[in-house]
C-alpha cells in the first residue's frame, strides 16, 4: 500500500484557497464588528460603523461613517467620522504588530443627531453625581415673616431681657440695702441732740478760766462729733450717688438694648453682603464642574490604553492579550516596536464655525517601547464667527510611573449661545457672548492642575424669575442686564477623583454690590421689624425700670436733708453760739 | 454526528491498518490540544492529507481532543510558562522571537507552547498505545460484542442502519 496520497496535496491547497477566499469575503464584516465591539468597550456606549473595506494591495482599511454614541445623551453622537483610512505595514503584521504609518480622519463632527438612541454601558451622569453638594454653592435669603421673627426671639437669648432682669433685681436689693444703711446713719434725732448740747453750752457760765477751758473742750468735742457725722454722711452720699448713677446708666442701657438686640440678630440672620459668598462660583461653578467631570470621564477612558497592562512572572515580562487565552511572554526584540502604533494621524473636524485641522502623532499602547509621547495639535484659522482656535497637548506615558499629560486650548471670539448657568437658587443663562478662552491643564500621575482664563464680550445674561426670593430678583436682573463684559478665572487642583474648583470673576464685584444693597435693605427692614417685636414684648418692663429708682431717689433725698441739717448745725448754731472776741482753741 | 460515529465504528471494524487510525488520532491530538488557528496546524493538516492516514479518525479525534484541551488548559499554561521562562532557553526563545515565522506561530504564548510540547511529547507513546488498543479491540472485544445481546438490539437501531448504509466507506481509508 502506498503511504503517500498525492491527491491530498491538491485537497490541502484547495482548503487553503477556500479558507483564504472565505476570510477575504468576511474580512470587511469582521473588521466592522471588531471595531464596533472594541469601541463600545472603550467608550462605554454603542459604536457603529457604516462599512469597512479591506484592501490587499497595499494592505489597508477604509472605515466609513463611524458613529460613537454620547454616553450622556444617547440620542446624539459624541463623535461622528465620515471616513478613516489607513494602510498597515505588512511585514510588521506578520510579527503581530499593527503599525500604521499614516492615518487620515476626515469629516469629524461633534454632537450629531443619531437615527436611533445608542445603548449605554456606563452612564456618565451616574459617575459624576457621586459628589452631591458642590462646595462653593449656598447662599439663601432667610424668610422675614412675623412668625419667623417670633421664632428667632424665642430661640435667642436677648440682651434686653437679661438687662431688665438684672436691673430689676439690683434696684430691689440695693434699695433695701440703702434703706437699712439710712437707719445706721446720723438722723434728725441725732442732730436735735447736738442742737440741745449747743443750747446747753450757751447757758453755761464761764466766768473763771477753768469754766472757759471746760466750755472750750466741750465745744471742740461737739464740733468733732458733728464734723464726723457730716463726713460720714458725705462719703455715704458720694458712694450712693455713684451707685445710683451706675444703676441709671444700666437702665439707660436696658432701654437701648432692643435696638442693639435687633442689630445683632439682623447681622446673624439677615442677608449681609459678607454672607453672600462667591457669586461667580455660584453662577459658573456647576457648569465648570460639569465640563471638568465630562473631560475627566473621557480622559480616564483613554489613558488606560496608553499603558498596556504588563506583569512580571518569574522575571519575564508578560502581558495579557486582549482576546486570547494564556499569557504572552515577551522577549527582547532586536528592533523593538510597539504592538500597536499609529505614527501620524491627520484629522479634520467640522465645527459649526468651520473646519479645524490637526495631527496626532504616536498613538500607541506602549510608549515605553517607542520612547516618544503621544502629541496632538489642532487649529482653525479664518473660521466663521471664531477668530482663532487652537488645541495642543502631550500625553507622556513613556515612564508609566511618572506619567505627565498636558493640554492647552486657546479660543478667540468663540460665540457662546444659550449657556445655562447658576443653580437651583439662581436660574441664570448666558444668552450670548463672544468668549476668549485660555485653558491649561496638567495631570501628573494622579494629580490634576488646571487653570482657565476667559474674557467675555458682548455678553447678555437672562435671569429667569425665581419661585422664591422674588425681592432679590429685580435687582439681580437689573445688575445682570448691565453686564456686557466680564472676565473669569478658574483654578482646579487636586486629584482626578477629588479636586477643588476655585472660581473668581469681576462679576463678583458687580453682583456683590447689588446683592449687598439688597441685603442692606432687607436687613434694615428685618431690624425694624425685630425692634418692633422686642418693644412689644418688653415695653411694659422697660417703662417699669424708671420706677425702680424711685426708692433709691428717696434715699438720696433723705441723705441730702441730713447732710444739710448737720452742716447748718455746725455752721450756724455751733459757731454762732461762741461770743465774738472769744477765739476758739481750734 | 450519528453519521460520523458510524463512520468511525466502521473504520475500526474495517480492514484499515491500525497504524493509519492511530497516526490520525495522534495528529488529531496535536491539532486538538493546541489552538486551532496556529501555523503548525497547517502543517498537521498537510500531513494528514498527504500521508495515508484515516481521515474519519482524524476528524473524530480532533473533536474529542479539543474538548479535552479545555480541561487541560491550566496544565498547558503552567507547562508553557515554565518552558518559556526557563533561563537556559532564554537565548533560544529570544532568537526565535525575532524571526517572523515563529512570531506567526505565536510560540511565546504559554498555552500554545505548553499544549504543543505536551502533544509532541505524547505523540509517539500515544501512537503505540492507540495501535495496541485497536489490535486488542479487533481481536477480542469486536467478536464478543457481535455475539452479545446488546449488539442484537443495536442492529435494529437507527444508528446501525446508518452504519450499514455507509458500509462502503470503511473499505478505502
Amino acid at each position: 500500500m502506498k503511504r503517500i496520497r498525492w491527491q491530498g496535496l491538491g485537497a490541502f491547497l484547495l482548503i487553503i484557497v477556500v479558507i483564504g477566499c472565505f476570510w477575504y469575503l468576511l474580512a470587511d464584516s469582521l473588521i466592522k464588528r471588531s471595531i464596533e465591539k472594541t469601541g463600545s468597550l472603550i467608550v462605554g456606549a454603542e459604536v457603529n460603523v457604516g462599512s469597512a473595506d479591506l484592501t490587499l494591495m497595499p494592505l489597508g482599511v477604509k472605515i466609513h461613517d463611524l458613529q460613537v454614541t454620547d454616553p450622556e445623551e444617547p440620542t446624539k453622537n459624541a463623535v461622528q467620522v465620515a471616513q478613516i483610512a489607513f494602510s498597515v505595514s505588512t511585514g510588521d503584521l506578520f510579527l503581530r504588530k499593527l503599525i500604521i504609518e499614516k492615518m487620515g480622519i476626515d469629516g469629524v463632527e461633534l454632537g450629531t443627531q443619531r437615527e436611533r438612541p445608542g445603548f449605554v454601558r456606563t452612564k456618565v451622569k451616574e459617575e459624576i453625581e457621586e459628589e452631591e453638594e458642590p462646595k462653593f454653592l449656598g447662599f439663601t435669603l432667610p424668610s422675614f415673616s412675623r412668625d419667623d421673627i417670633l421664632k428667632v426671639l424665642e430661640k435667642e437669648d436677648l440682651q434686653t431681657a437679661s438687662l431688665i432682669s438684672s436691673v430689676q433685681q439690683d434696684a430691689r436689693v440695693r434699695t433695701e440695702f440703702w434703706q437699712n444703711r439710712l437707719e445706721e446713719l446720723p438722723n434728725k434725732e441725732k442732730i436735735e441732740q447736738y442742737r440741745e448740747r449747743i443750747e446747753k453750752l450757751k447757758g453755761t457760765k464761764r466766768g473763771d478760766v477753768q469754766g472757759m477751758l471746760s466750755a472750750a473742750t466741750e465745744i471742740r468735742t461737739l464740733q468733732n462729733d458733728i464734723q464726723s457725722d457730716i463726713d460720714l454722711l458725705k462719703s455715704t452720699k458720694q458712694d450712693f450717688s455713684q451707685e445710683l448713677d451706675g444703676l441709671k446708666n444700666r437702665i439707660s442701657e436696658a432701654l437701648k438694648a432692643p435696638l442693639e438686640d435687633a442689630r445683632k440678630l439682623a447681622q446673624k440672620y439677615g442677608p449681609t453682603s459678607e454672607g453672600i459668598g462667591n457669586v461667580s462660583g455660584l453662577i459658573f461653578g456647576p457648569r465648570v464642574k460639569t465640563w471638568v467631570d465630562r473631560s475627566l470621564w473621557w480622559y480616564q477612558r483613554i489613558t488606560p490604553y496608553l499603558e498596556r497592562v504588563r506583569e512580571k512572572q518569574t522575571g519575564k515580562k508578560v502581558s495579557k492579550p486582549l482576546r486570547a487565552k494564556g499569557l504572552d511572554v515577551h522577549f527582547r526584540e532586536f528592533n523593538p516596536k510597539p504592538d500597536f502604533l499609529i505614527q501620524s494621524t491627520t484629522a479634520s473636524v467640522n465645527l459649526a464655525q468651520g473646519l479645524v485641522t490637526g495631527t496626532i502623532t504616536n498613538i500607541t499602547t506602549e510608549q515605553d517601547i517607542l520612547g516618544l509621547p503621544c502629541s496632538f495639535s489642532f487649529s482653525g484659522e479664518e473660521l466663521k464667527q471664531l477668530e482663532r482656535l487652537s488645541l495642543s497637548g502631550k500625553l507622556d506615558h513613556i515612564d508609566p510611573s511618572q506619567s505627565k499629560d498636558e493640554i492647552e486650548l486657546t479660543a478667540t471670539g468663540y460665540p457662546l449661545e444659550s449657556l445655562k448657568l447658576g443653580s437651583e437658587q439662581l436660574d441664570l443663562a448666558l444668552e450670548k457672548a463672544l468668549v476668549d478662552l485660555n485653558l491649561n491643564a496638567t495631570s501628573i500621575e494622579d494629580s490634576l492642575k488646571a487653570s482657565i482664563g476667559a474674557r467675555a464680550r458682548s455678553a447678555r445674561f437672562v435671569l429667569l424669575p425665581p419661585q422664591e426670593q422674588a425681592m432679590i430678583y429685580e435687582s439681580l436682573a437689573k445688575a445682570f442686564s448691565s453686564v456686557n463684559d466680564f472676565s473669569l478665572s478658574a483654578d482646579i487642583a487636586g486629584t482626578l477623583e477629588n479636586y477643588d474648583i476655585s472660581i473668581s470673576s469681576d462679576l463678583d464685584r458687580v453682583i456683590q454690590r447689588v446683592l449687598g444693597d439688597v441685603a442692606r435693605e432687607l436687613t434694615t427692614k428685618f431690624q425694624a421689624d425685630m425692634i418692633k417685636e422686642i418693644h412689644a414684648r418688653f415695653d411694659e418692663q422697660l417703662s417699669a425700670l424708671n420706677q425702680q429708682t424711685q426708692g433709691l431717689s428717696q434715699v438720696d433725698g433723705e441723705l441730702a436733708t441730713r447732710l444739710t441739717m448737720a452742716q447748718d448745725l455746725l455752721k450756724n448754731d455751733l459757731f454762732k453760739s461762741v461770743k465774738p472776741g472769744v477765739k476758739l482753741p481750734f | 454526528m450519528i453519521r460520523l460515529i458510524a463512520k468511525t465504528l466502521k473504520v475500526l471494524n474495517s480492514d484499515a491498518e491500525p497504524y493509519q487510525i492511530s497516526l490520525a488520532l495522534c495528529f488529531a491530538m496535536i491539532a486538538g490540544f493546541t489552538p486551532l488557528m496556529s501555523l503548525h496546524n497547517v502543517i498537521v493538516l498537510l500531513l494528514v492529507l498527504l500521508i495515508r492516514v484515516n481521515l474519519s479518525s482524524f476528524i473524530l479525534g480532533l473533536a474529542a481532543f479539543t474538548a479535552i484541551a479545555y480541561l487541560l488548559d491550566p496544565l498547558f499554561h503552567l507547562t508553557g510558562l515554565a518552558i518559556l521562562t526557563a533561563e537556559p532557553l532564554e537565548n533560544l526563545w529570544t532568537s526565535l522571537y525575532n524571526i517572523t515565522l515563529f512570531r506567526i506561530e505565536r510560540f511565546y504564548n504559554t498555552i500554545q507552547m505548553g499544549s504543543l510540547v505536551i502533544s509532541l511529547v505524547l505523540f509517539l507513546p500515544a501512537y503505540f498505545v492507540f495501535t495496541f488498543l485497536i489490535l486488542r479491540y479487533r481481536a477480542s472485544v469486536l467478536a464478543w460484542v457481535r455475539k452479545s445481546r446488546i449488539a442484537q438490539i443495536i442492529k435494529v437501531s437507527k444508528l446501525y442502519k446508518t452504519y450499514e448504509s455507509l458500509k462502503f466507506l470503511g473499505d478505502t481509508p
